[in-house]
Order: structure tokens, then sequence, then C-alpha cells
């Protein structure tokens, strides 16, 4: 078959087929492009097959991830998050929900009023005691120490959007605190 | 006092374009995207279901780091290398892997029974045509053409210049038309 175009031109065509179905060549490309495929009955049949590849890649289908997968990679990362930091609840979203007065609070002021507290139960020890007298240096340092510990706690709630769970603030701090201020008071009198 | 009053500027919101997608957000936006591009690449469901998992987790560890515009190009970089990996994995123990058949049939749109069975056989044989090709060209076709990636993305996803990858794509699709003009001769010659 006598081909009408040189081997240059044929050349030229041949490296220029994607790009033209692409519609990326210039307006003057294009036009010298189609000029040499209507003379060239071989440049038809390789642009006709690259639109049928393309065709055909394109209807290649795209494949949904199953459930299980997704579900393992989230069981995964609550386990991993677990292991690495036991004494804080993963992430905001996956804490059950707070009860209504917790909410009312707000996280920012959950650690806030749990201070409160402390620093009431404290002083409502000391005063309750008979023989009342004034707050023992020690046991003041000790709320101190106390409210510093649970304002950092805060501090560190607010910026990385992480809390302390209730059992470990139980079990950690206001434990630890209940057995400083039973030891600091004198032992109830016997009758 | 026990608490500091925090400054405007400390209590001020940081300047962000959009809001911070959550990882699991993430995951459900991305996760067909990686799955799909390892079935394509290894075309076994397991190996590809395992590849989703390490990559989505990876995603998991990383995902403080990643801001959206950066996102596809990562992922699908993880995603071939773990491909890469495991298509390795299973060159060195290949009685381990257990291929489960990739395509299926296309879903109906119309056409006759005869006309179905020949697209499907020639979609068949692009596909095998497209996971015969060398990489990078085979990712690359891939990105482009099934996944529908822009230039752009294809050269983040992969790590390689823009000119690269345009003429990487270039070679890709005329490998593949050359491979495949054989089918379409064979074609021609049962239907004439």
């Amino acid at each position: 078959m006598s081909t009408p175009i040189n081997p240059d031109e044929a050349a030229w065509l041949d490296a220029r087929l994607e790009a033209h179905l692409d519609g990326a060549l210039g307006p003057e490309e294009t036009r010298e492009a189609a000029r040499l495929l209507a003379l060239h009955p071989p440049a038809q049949e390789a642009l006709a097959e690259a639109a049928a590849i393309r065709d055909a890649l394109g209807r290649i289908p795209a494949y949904a991830c199953p459930d299980h997968v997704t579900e393992a990679v989230f069981r995964r990362v609550r386990q991993e998050e677990a292991a690495r930091r036991p004494w804080l609840l993963s992430r905001q979203a996956e804490r059950p929900g707070p009860s209504w007065f917790a909410e009312w609070l707000g996280p920012a002021l959950r650690p806030v009023a749990a201070a409160a507290a402390l620093s009431a139960l404290v002083l409502a020890s000391a005063l309750v005691q008979p023989g009342a007298r004034p707050v023992d240096p020690q046991l003041a340092e000790a709320t101190r120490e106390a409210q510093w510990a649970i304002a950092y706690l805060s501090e560190v709630g607010r910026k990385t959007g992480h809390t302390v769970r209730q059992d470990v603030l139980a079990e950690r701090v206001v434990a630890p605190m209940q057995h400083a201020v039973e030891a600091a008071l004198p032992a109830p009198v016997k009758d | 006092m026990f608490f500091r009053r925090p400054s405007p500027r400390e209590s001020a919101p940081l300047p962000q374009a959009l809001p911070r997608p959550s990882f699991e957000e993430r995951v459900r936006r991305h996760q067909d995207r990686v799955f799909s591009f390892a079935m394509h690449y290894l075309r076994d469901q397991a190996e590809a279901e395992d590849v989703t998992q390490e990559v989505l987790i990876r995603l998991w560890r990383y995902d403080e780091r990643l801001d959206e515009a950066q996102l596809v190009g990562w992922l699908l970089r993880v995603t071939r290398n773990a491909c890469t990996d495991a298509a390795r994995r299973r060159a060195r123990a290949p009685e381990a892997a257990g291929h489960t058949p990739l395509l299926e049939d296309a879903p109906s749109d119309g056409l006759a029974p005869d006309e179905h069975a020949e697209r499907g056989q020639f979609r068949q044989a692009v596909e095998e045509a497209l996971h015969g090709l060398a990489e990078p060209y085979r990712s690359i076709v891939m990105l482009r053409e099934v996944e529908d990636l822009t230039y752009d993305d294809i050269s983040a996803a992969l790590g390689l210049p823009l000119n690269t990858v345009k003429v990487y794509l270039h070679r890709g699709r005329r490998q593949l038309r050359e491979t495949l003009s054989k089918v379409i001769d064979r074609e021609h010659a049962y239907k004439s």
C-alpha cells in the first residue's frame, strides 16, 4: 500500500496521536494532524485503536473497599491507641456521650470543676474534724500541687483534644489526695 | 488564681482554609481509591485487602502531618510501594498466593450478548496488556486511564517530574497499542 505522506511526517503524526486524542495539541498542530490523518489510513487505524483502548481502560471497574477491611483498620487503630496511651481515652469522637452535667460544663471546664470539688473535699475534711484547727501547711501544699496538676491536665486536654478518664482521675489523683488528707489529719478520738 | 486566662492570641483558633477532616472521614473518602488501585495492581483480593489495611494504618500514623492537598498523592505513593512489596513477596513464594479472579462481567448496557461478550473479551485483553506493562508505565497508565488522576497528581503519587510522567504515559499507551493491535487485528479478521 502506497503512503502519500513521507516517513518523517508519519513519525511526527505517530508521536502526536495520543495528544490528538487528548485534545492537547495546539490549533496549528491539530490542523496538521488532521491533514496527515486524512492522507494516511494506517494512522487512522492507529488512532481508532488508541481510542478503543482508552474506552476499554475507562470501562475497567473501580472496586469498592469491603466493609470488613475498614472495620479492621478502625479496630486496629483503637487497639494501638489504647496500647500507646492506656491512661487516655483515644479521641473525642470515640468517647461515650457525656452526662448532662458534663455536657453543660463543657470539656474545658470539667477539670476545673474537678479541681474545685477536690479543694472543697480537702477543706471540708479539715473542718469537720473534732477540734478544728488551721490547715496544715503540708496539706495546703499538697492541695496546691493537686490543683496545679489538674490545671496542667486541663491545658493538655484543651490543646490535644484528649481528656483524662474519670476512673484514672479517681485512682491516681483523688485517692492519693484522700490518703494524704487522712494521714495529715489527727486520728479521731475514741470514746 | 490557679488558672491563667489565655491571652486572645493563644485562645484564637489557628487560621485554616478548610476544617480538617477526621481520620475516619479521610478513610471513608479514600478507602475505595486505595483498594481499587491495589486490586488493579495485584489482581488478588486478599492481597489487595492486606495492602489497603496497611496503607490506612500508615495514614493514621501520619494523619496529623498530611494536609488535604498532598493526601491523594501520598496515599497512592504508599499504596504503590506496598503493592510492589506484596508482588515481590508473591514472586518469592508463588505457591502461597491464590489468585482471585479480577474481572467481573460488565453490567448490562443494552448491548446484544455477542457484542457484550466481545467487549468483555477486549476489555480483558486490555487489562492483561496493562498488567504486562513494566513499571512505572503500568502505574502511570493505570492512574491516568483507570483512576482518572491528573498529571500533577500522578507526578506527586510517583515522585516523578511532570514531563517524565507525560513521556512515560505516552510510551505506556504506545506499548499497549502495540500489544493490542494483534488482538484488534484478530477481531477484525473474525468479523470480516
